[in-house]
């Protein structure tokens, strides 16, 4: 409008004007195009992740520019979005994002959009990156009642855990030393000897099991997810546990690098 | 931490404030009331924390001042109520709620407003509020992307001023490029709405004759009549010739219709090139440095006695260029009897003296004994308390021995004629105050003269100035015209010429002379050894000062240049585009095994644990090894360790 006027009146006080809102469109355009450039993205997850379950993953900007910070960054990736508000120059921020995907086994990470406002809020520019990566998808936990002792035919019971602890069977007999508790020394073997002695003990711990694929009730997929649940819940119960699938099987182990261990073996199962 | 919020609220008020300024003056009084009653509504209401006005209400007052404005404008009468209409809107927004939208609104009718008080004035100080406007407009439309994004947004110290320095960037760019656009814009010709823009008041004009006795005293006026660009002149030839009067009848000078046979003799060493920027006047004559040779920029008639006239059109500010040559005259050519002729009744006492002057043998002596009679009498120049007479020349040489430029050149014109030199009176200005800034004359209203030409035995006319002749003459020139301004107010015409020379003034001619230039400048980078250094010497200056800038940030940024230059270095040996900002120095000495990238990382580990900067020998160090790294980049072999094998391998 002004532009309009500057040209029928020719008064050069309006083209001052308009020049100036001119030249403003220009520098916005191009501080609004440099905002979204030389942005680094990176992806972790910061739990493990289950088809159909949301679960957070670990959003980290990085502005890779040497002088200007970006700002009013809205990163998206599928319907989750979180505002980065200002990363300085040459800085990263990080950033939780719920993310939720429907299969198992090696899932690529979904189109990262950064959608940006800045400088003016008249336009949002919008950048897609692609990401390369790919996150592992364990199955979806379905319940299931894990009978134990009970179903010693089904889950084979192979040894038991001779850990040191202090609630399970006598494990030996030992000199007191002067972290043991003043409890665990056996009076009378010490009163036989010149030193005291001490009882040492196993853990008490739940049988090994091992989880037969086969075993479970329902479709591929209805199995994987009990089967799932199954070493979840006992990995919880710090029970040794293995897994047979097909002709492959996995020798029971107790901890967390043997559960991710087998929910990998499950998530990949007939995908490789 | 600072909100968003309310820093962009008080822009908001601060921007009403800057666009309403320039209108301020030109307001009815119940609409600035309006404006200082909704900008203390607005602040009460910021620290009540709630809008004193509701937005039914808002838009109610604002559908009543639109119809105020339907009933008052008219074609003729049209940028001023649509003024009072905007300063309406805008009070009604400072006292409503101000929500993202009515920020925005708030910032637009500032602007607006502002771009139509060029519509009431051309005053330079438009352009203050223009930057001041472009800076909180454009600062305040960053921060409202802000507020609408996350409203409750806040930042620390350090956040802010990061925010402020790349918002900065904002209206600094806007107005370098205002600077490049302005001049580059497409215009027209002619305005088709030329009737919105402000008309000049034409003041002032020159007379087309002279009549010394009609007023008692003369009004003088110290406004600017023109400035005139050009090289410094001697005073004595300062006389700016305007109209030529040839006919006298009874006590009155006038300009005849007879057409004068004249030929200029040209004196070439005298040439000048000048620029006349003129200020709006009620005549239609040019003015010219005595004498013109050419005039051009705009249409115009220059006749034989070097009176130049023009088509100036609504009396506004015109621009012409001029060749002159101040010691040229002009050679009568044929007969001369026409500026012989004289009034039916003419004095005794006139006739006497004039005929002792007849008597002289030629146009010399006659002018020797002219000056003389004029010097005994004891004439002295005065503008002041003048007898009102119908003899006037007879009065001001015998009895009151008083008067102005007009008295002595007519009385001095009347004898000569009645002596038989055939003689004029020449209308103009003398003089002028010299800005040494804007290398220009600067030629007042105040300065206007009259001096008369006589033709000598030659046929060439000569140029007489009788008011030389007053006792008091030197008294009379240095304390008018020609006295010295003060600095400052030399200074502040030049800028307010400068303002008028390139932004008023720029229109479609310009624009194309401007291309012109440009594509001789281009043309001439052909044949680089015209170029004088003398000219190009203002770009010496940011370079200059961008280099000392640039040296000295490399100075502070130089351990952290060489750091990366070391840490690409390992990552080229890795077969990676960087390395990752976890690995520290000596986990790459570790990886590396190399002994010069653990010295690498004793030298810089040493410093940095001691809490110290590097010295200019530790400096050089890192640097001779990171040259060698280089050198030995071909046997450098770095593997950086991986999920599938953590081992590093080196080799």
């Amino acid at each position: 409008m002004l532009g309009f006027a500057a040209v029928n009146t020719g008064n050069n006080l309006l083209y001052l004007m308009v020049s100036a809102l001119l030249g403003f469109m220009a520098v916005s355009g191009i501080l609004g195009q440099r905002n979204l450039q030389r942005l680094t993205i990176e992806i972790f997850p910061e739990e493990d992740l289950f088809a159909n379950l949301p679960a957070n993953i670990s959003v980290q900007l990085h502005n890779r520019r040497r002088w200007l910070p970006a700002f009013l960054l809205q990163v998206e990736i599928g319907a989750s979005h979180r505002l980065y508000p200002a990363i300085p120059a040459g800085n990263t921020m990080k950033m939780s994002l719920p993310l939720t995907l429907a299969e198992r086994g090696y899932q690529k990470v979904p189109d990262i959009w950064i959608r940006s406002c800045f400088p003016i809020n008249f336009f949002i520019r919008s950048r897609r990156l692609v990401n390369q990566g790919q996150l592992l998808i364990f199955p979806q936990p379905l319940s299931v009642t894990i009978p134990l002792n009970q179903t010693e035919s089904r889950h084979a019971r192979h040894q038991e855990l001779v850990q040191p602890g202090n609630d399970g069977e006598l494990r030996n007999i030992d000199s007191y030393q002067s972290s043991d508790p003043l409890k665990a020394i056996h009076w009378k073997l010490s009163a036989r000897h010149d030193d005291y002695k001490v009882k040492r003990l196993n853990r008490l711990g739940a049988p090994a099991v091992t989880v037969n694929l086969t075993d479970f009730s329902g479709s591929l997929e209805q199995r994987l997810s009990r089967c799932t649940f199954a070493i979840i819940q006992m990995t919880r119960q710090q029970q040794a546990v293995g897994l047979q699938l097909d002709e492959q099987r996995i020798a029971p182990a107790a901890g967390r690098n043997q559960q991710i261990k087998l929910l990998t073996e499950l998530a990949l199962y007939g995908r490789r | 931490m600072v909100g968003v919020k309310p820093v962009l609220h008080i822009m908001a008020y601060v921007t009403a404030c800057v666009g309403v300024m320039p209108v301020l003056s030109y307001l009815d009084l119940w609409i600035s009331l309006m404006l200082a009653s909704g900008l203390a509504l607005g602040l009460v209401a910021e620290r009540h924390n709630r809008p004193i006005l509701s937005d039914r209400l808002s838009t109610l007052l604002s559908v009543g001042f639109f119809m105020l404005f339907i009933s008052q404008a008219s074609f003729v009468n049209l940028v001023t109520p649509l003024i009072n209409l905007l300063c309406l809107l805008l009070a009604v927004r400072l006292a409503g709620d101000k929500s993202g939208r009515h920020l925005l609104q708030i910032f637009l009718l500032s602007t607006i407003i502002l771009a139509s008080s060029s519509m009431l004035t051309l005053n330079m100080a438009y352009l203050v509020y223009l930057i001041l406007i472009i800076l909180m407009v454009t600062s305040g439309l960053v921060l409202l992307s802000f507020y609408s994004t996350g409203p409750e947004i806040c930042f620390t110290k350090q956040q802010w001023v990061r925010l402020i320095k790349t918002i900065s960037l904002l209206p600094i760019g806007s107005l370098i490029l205002m600077m490049l656009l302005f001049f580059i814009l497409p215009r027209t010709q002619t305005p088709l709405w030329n009737f919105l823009n402000p008309r000049p008041a034409a003041s002032a004009g020159m007379t087309d004759q002279v009549r010394p006795g009609s007023v008692a005293e003369l009004a003088t006026s110290g406004k600017t009549a023109f400035r005139a660009e050009m090289q410094r002149l001697s005073v004595d030839s300062l006389y700016w010739r305007g109209i030529v009067l040839d006919q006298l009848q009874g006590n009155i000078w006038t300009r005849s219709s007879y057409v004068a046979k004249e030929k200029l003799v040209p004196a070439p060493g005298s040439e000048v090139q000048i620029s006349v920027y003129s200020e709006p006047k009620t005549d239609n004559y040019l003015i010219s440095l005595d004498r013109p040779l050419k005039i051009e920029g705009i249409n115009h008639r220059l006749t034989a006695d070097g009176v130049a006239s023009g088509r100036i059109r609504n009396k506004r500010k015109i621009r012409y260029q001029l060749q002159v040559q101040y010691k040229a005259n002009s050679q009568q050519q044929g007969e001369a009897s026409h500026y012989l002729k004289r009034p039916s009744t003419v004095s005794g006492r006139l006739k006497q003296v004039a005929e002792e002057i007849r008597q002289q043998k030629d146009f010399h002596t006659k002018r020797e004994a002219l000056d003389r009679f004029f010097l005994q009498q004891k004439l002295s120049y005065s503008a002041e308390k003048l007898p009102e007479t119908t003899t006037p020349v007879e009065t001001f040489l015998f009895e009151s021995l008083r008067g102005y430029c007009e008295y002595f050149a007519s009385s001095y014109a009347l004898l000569f004629r009645l002596a038989g030199v055939p003689t004029r009176l020449v209308g103009g200005y003398m003089g002028g105050e010299y800005n040494q800034l804007g290398h220009y004359y600067l030629v007042r209203e105040d300065a206007a003269h009259v001096w008369i030409e006589a033709l000598d035995d030659q046929g060439i006319w000569q140029r007489i100035d009788p008011s030389r002749l007053a006792v008091n003459a030197n008294e009379a020139f240095s304390n008018s015209s020609t006295a010295k301004r003060v600095n400052f107010q030399a200074f502040a015409d030049a800028i307010g010429h400068l303002w008028s020379q390139m932004v008023l003034n720029y229109d479609l001619h310009q624009q194309f002379n401007l291309l012109r230039n440009l594509a001789k400048k281009t043309r001439d980078l052909k044949h680089p050894e015209g170029w004088k250094i003398k000219e190009f010497r203002w770009i010496f200056i940011p370079i200059f000062l961008g280099g000392i800038y640039y040296l000295l940030k490399r100075r502070k940024n130089r351990i952290e240049r060489l750091l990366q230059r070391y840490r690409n270095l390992i990552a080229t040996a890795a077969g990676e585009e960087s390395l990752s900002e976890s690995t520290g120095l000596y986990t790459i000495a570790d990886i590396c095994n190399h002994p010069l990238c653990r010295q690498f990382a004793d030298i810089y580990g040493t410093a940095i644990y001691h809490d110290r900067q590097l010295d200019d020998k530790e400096f050089q160090a890192l640097i001779r090894i990171v040259r060698q790294l280089k050198r030995q980049q071909a046997t450098l072999v770095v593997k950086l360790p991986t999920q599938d094998n953590p081992s590093n391998e080196i080799t």
